[in-house]
């Protein structure tokens, strides 16, 4: 408890936590979210818009915002068919290569939707048109027979590959095509930004550095891990 | 002299030596964080309870929506809050004392610091819209006797007071009671002991662990030289200096 006040004693720069939740926001496309913020924040936390004064850096993920929300939202209600017609007419760049590990994880998703609603037989021929290519491909072979084995249970959703079935896939590949789109940025600075947000990489650092610290300590005692500090019995905080 | 100096001087060098911190090169660190995952379904969720937290409501309720998160707290129980927020914003402190009330009757008796801010913003009020006499009378049966519990009730009620002596009141001492920024003041200390009062911790989560992280990595300097983060807002590796 005691370590607890020390930490919490220590001082940030003003707004930063703001500022980090609009930069979620903003890589991930949540418009909608984003702008309720926005409005909500005008009152409160000014500094946030007026970012330069509080020495924060330029959001750079403003670009195909709504584009990228409509991808998500797509994705997110499983209609992957309109999702592949949306990326054709405004990034075709990132559909072009029928091999790729985006269109791999479209594909598996429409085959996934078909499955869910019980439709076996489309399943099957969507897979040997669609999914078929994909075995030769060595990063995803894996996956795709995870993806294939759906087939073999009643109920799927029961059986060791149902975690297929659930949301978490599909934001899984809605944050996929959202990165890829973002690389399609002709101003894109730095092509790993597509893939971490500002939050995530500070709580990899956080991890990181505890289990570094711990391994001094002959990897004595407990390191930072955001799951269980999440889900944790709630720690009575001090006031 | 000088010989002993001379071998003190070789002794210090040595001790430095066996202290010497292991160094983690910039391309060791980067792939050991590789290896660290992070769930999306969890910053989710802390993202979520920043918005709650912080009184986001319709921001939480566009964030369920697009994301499939759900807030770790009944989202209506904001909405009352906020309300209480919007009543004190516009200056209707009666309005707001009624709904804090309706919210839970405790939480102004355990919390004789708030009532008596509030109390103050509504005396505030009333000399803002000069009703002169309505607040004097105020004052003197419902602040007085509260400020002769306690002395530094006592001070604010006496320099609130004092503005009713003054014409031009938006330019006399005290004139920034008169601000919007007092009634945010208030607003903001009501917004804790009602969250207490909901058994929701009243901070956000998010804060608390960017000050790990400053924690976590001032404990790792003592051990080791390594690329740091030192601008919380971008994320940023700084390469060791070796």
């Amino acid at each position: 408890m005691k370590l607890q006040k020390m930490v919490e004693r220590l001082t940030l720069q003003p707004d930063v936590s703001h500022w980090i939740v609009r930069s979620y926001l903003l890589h991930y496309g949540y418009q909608d979210t984003l702008n309720s913020f926005d409005t909500a924040s005008e009152d409160t936390c000014p500094s946030s818009s007026a970012a330069q004064e509080n020495g924060f850096g330029e959001h750079g993920d403003i670009y195909a915002l709504n584009h990228r929300k409509v991808l998500r939202k797509l994705i997110k209600n499983g209609d992957i068919d309109t999702a592949f017609q949306k990326l054709r007419e405004w990034y075709p760049q990132v559909v072009q290569d029928d091999t790729s590990i985006v269109c791999f994880l479209l594909h598996s998703q429409r085959f996934i939707e078909y499955i869910r609603v019980g439709f076996l037989e489309e399943a099957v021929s969507y897979g040997r048109a669609e999914l078929a290519k994909f075995f030769s491909v060595k990063p995803v072979a894996e996956l795709l027979e995870d993806v294939v084995a759906l087939l073999a249970y009643n109920p799927p959703l029961e059986s060791c590959v149902g975690y297929l079935l659930e949301m978490s896939q599909r934001e899984f590949v809605a944050d996929a095509v959202n990165a890829a789109v973002l690389s399609t940025n002709p101003n894109l600075k730095d092509p790993e930004s597509c893939m971490h947000t500002v939050l995530e990489k500070l709580l990899r650092q956080l991890t990181l550095c505890s289990l570094e610290r711990r391994a001094f300590n002959e990897d004595q005692g407990e390191a930072f891990h955001l799951h269980r500090e999440l889900h944790g019995a709630g720690r009575a905080k001090c006031s | 002299m000088s010989l002993s100096w001379i071998i003190l001087g070789q002794l210090d060098s040595i001790e430095s030596m066996s202290t010497s911190k292991k160094v983690i090169t910039r391309d060791e660190w980067e792939r050991k964080l590789k290896g660290v995952k992070i769930r999306k379904e969890d910053m989710n969720k802390l993202v979520m309870n920043f918005l709650v937290t912080e009184g986001y409501v319709e921001a939480a309720e566009k964030f369920r929506i697009e994301s499939g998160t759900e807030p770790d707290i009944d989202l209506a129980t904001i909405t009352d809050r906020m309300a209480v927020k919007k009543a004190l914003q516009s200056g209707n402190v009666q309005d707001a004392i009624e709904k804090v009330n309706d919210l839970n009757p405790m939480i102004l008796d355990t919390n004789p610091q708030l009532y008596f801010h509030l109390q103050q913003q509504r005396l505030i009020e009333l000399i803002r819209s000069g009703k002169v006499e309505e607040a004097l009378e105020f004052a003197q049966e419902e602040l007085a006797p509260r400020g002769e519990e306690n002395q530094s009730f006592l001070e604010e009620l006496e320099r609130t007071v004092a503005l009713s002596a003054f014409e031009d009141v938006k330019n006399c001492p005290y004139g920034e009671l008169l601000d919007a920024s007092q009634r945010l003041k208030t607003a903001s200390e009501v917004n804790a002991p009602i969250l207490t009062s909901q058994s929701h911790e009243k901070d956000p989560k998010l804060p608390s662990l960017l000050k790990m992280l400053v924690w976590a990595q001032n404990q790792l300097d003592e051990k080791a030289v390594y690329p740091r983060i030192n601008d919380l807002s971008t994320a940023s590796l700084e390469d060791p200096a070796i």
